[in-house]
């Protein structure tokens, strides 16, 4: 089946359509929000959220529409809406700053697990659309077109922004607060920053 | 003059390609002098060592970032729940139908998002509330106090104007957590009330032996709903088993167990309330392998 006839379906409201688009998309649209926002209950809500406005939507969009970067631009929207509303709460002194999820931790294998919490921390410290441009590239395989799409800009802009991007995880990793157990990692935080 | 003229491309070769450009380069992502920029990178040490490097980071950064899936319940039953609720609550007309499609609203998109902008106006209102109390103190008229008291602001309960500002007691959840707690500094005057802590529900591995190559693990789990029914989910990297569900017992306690090979290790266990979709508790820290813990 087409794009084209997704869509069709989709506007149509049809049930098949929508519980496929969720069953094939919920994975990576929640572990890309986990990512973003460093927090799996937050992520899972935020997901939800996703695809509730897909459902309520997309009977506005067209035919035409790259239906996974239009969903993964409301996932974006969501997630970097929440951690402005977090930062105020953070600001105002409302919310304490969470610790690091260890939930992430919990993926793949144990020796991983703390260069992917140093790699999350250096994430968390950047503009949050910079770290999305991270996260969408490296974490979920986009190419720059398809991140253009979901931003709504073109190849080359993405190119720059990933790169400054880059560059700014480079110039954060390892600077986090939190310490991990065992003070050393996998991957050399010299190397990262170098 | 075409790109691929070999008169061409040297002048260019000369200059070092922007580092947006590298990147982009050993990331595979199309650009017009590919061709180009290679032929550069290999005669240009310095634009050669900073290729390597953003290799390094690149696969880093890729190692890090793509281990984390399926961790996640199921969302599809969730999101046709609420779509059908909304839609349910938007044919509602009337007081009553807008006051649904606010309670709605409040357990729906925005309802983390919406704890704290009502928070934050309790906050004002209690502080406005401190000003005008020690403004009173201050200059000694007693009677304002005891006039505040009298009317009723001093309750623990929202007044009627801010009835749709504040959460329904009972907001079904799909997943429950604690309100935000406003600490509330003193201890005359109580505007919220104190928010219960709620336990989140949460699973064990509680007994385990080995039968030759397989092992029976079996769970256990807490502070679920009495009287509902808990499935337990086996998450593979690839797929997930999921088991016959349980009862929770009247202490929010349940028990259930499998058996596994000792090569097919789970890397997650979940377990779902099914009777009410609100709660579920997740348990990563499993055993591999034969080997008696």
């Amino acid at each position: 089946m087409t794009d084209v006839q997704v869509v069709d379906r989709l506007r149509a409201r049809d049930a098949q359509a929508f519980c496929s688009l969720i069953e094939r998309l919920q994975q990576p649209v929640t572990g890309y929000l986990h990512r973003l926002v460093g927090d799996r209950e937050a992520a899972l809500d935020l997901a939800q959220d996703t695809f509730l406005q897909v459902y309520k939507e997309i009977v506005k969009t067209s035919s035409e529409l790259a239906l996974d970067a239009w969903v993964y631009r409301i996932a974006t929207n969501y997630g970097l809406r929440y951690l402005n509303r977090r930062r105020l709460r953070q600001f105002v002194g409302l919310e304490e700053r969470e610790p690091f999820d260890t939930n992430l931790m919990a993926a793949g294998l144990e020796e991983q697990a703390e260069t992917r919490i140093l790699v999350q921390q250096a994430l968390s410290m950047m503009k949050p659309k910079d770290a999305a441009f991270l996260q969408l590239h490296y974490g979920d395989g986009f190419t720059y077109e398809e991140i253009g799409q979901i931003f709504d800009m073109g190849s080359e802009a993405v190119r720059k922004r990933v790169a400054r991007g880059v560059e700014k995880f480079r110039a954060a990793y390892g600077k986090g607060p939190i310490r991990t157990r065992q003070g050393s990692s996998r991957l050399s935080r010299e190397g990262m920053r170098k | 003059m075409t790109r691929h003229d070999g008169r061409a491309a040297k002048p260019r070769l000369s200059r070092h390609p922007d580092k947006s450009i590298l990147l982009a380069y050993i990331r595979r992502q199309p650009l017009d002098d590919r061709l180009y920029i290679q032929q550069h990178i290999e005669h240009c040490e310095r634009c050669s060592q900073q290729c390597d490097e953003y290799k390094h980071l690149s696969s880093s950064l890729e190692d890090a970032l793509m281990q984390v899936r399926r961790l996640y319940p199921r969302l599809t039953s969730h999101v046709f729940y609420a779509s059908a609720e909304e839609d349910s609550y938007e044919s509602g007309s009337g007081k009553l139908g807008a006051a649904r499609k606010q309670s709605f609203r409040n357990y729906g998109s925005e309802r983390r998002m919406a704890r704290p902008q009502v928070t934050i106006l309790l906050v004002l209102l209690f502080a406005m509330l401190l000003t005008t109390v020690a403004y009173a103190v201050s200059t000694n008229h007693t009677s304002l106090i005891s006039n505040i008291s009298h009317q009723g602001l001093a309750t623990t309960q929202p007044s009627p104007d801010l009835g749709n500002l504040v959460p329904p007691p009972q907001v079904t959840s799909i997943r429950q957590r604690p309100s935000i707690h406003t600490p509330v500094p003193t201890p005359v005057v109580t505007v919220v009330s104190t928010p219960v802590a709620i336990v989140k529900p949460s699973i064990v591995i509680c007994g385990t032996s080995i039968i030759g190559s397989s092992r029976y693990l079996k769970i256990c789990g807490n502070h679920f709903t009495p009287g509902t029914m808990v499935r337990v989910v086996l998450e593979y990297p690839k797929n997930s088993r999921s088991l016959d569900p349980v009862t929770v017992d009247a202490k929010g306690h349940f028990e259930d167990g499998f058996t596994i090979a000792c090569g097919d290790i789970p890397i997650a266990i979940n377990a779902d309330d099914q009777s009410h979709k609100t709660e579920s508790a997740m348990l990563t820290d499993i055993p591999k392998g034969c080997t008696s813990t």
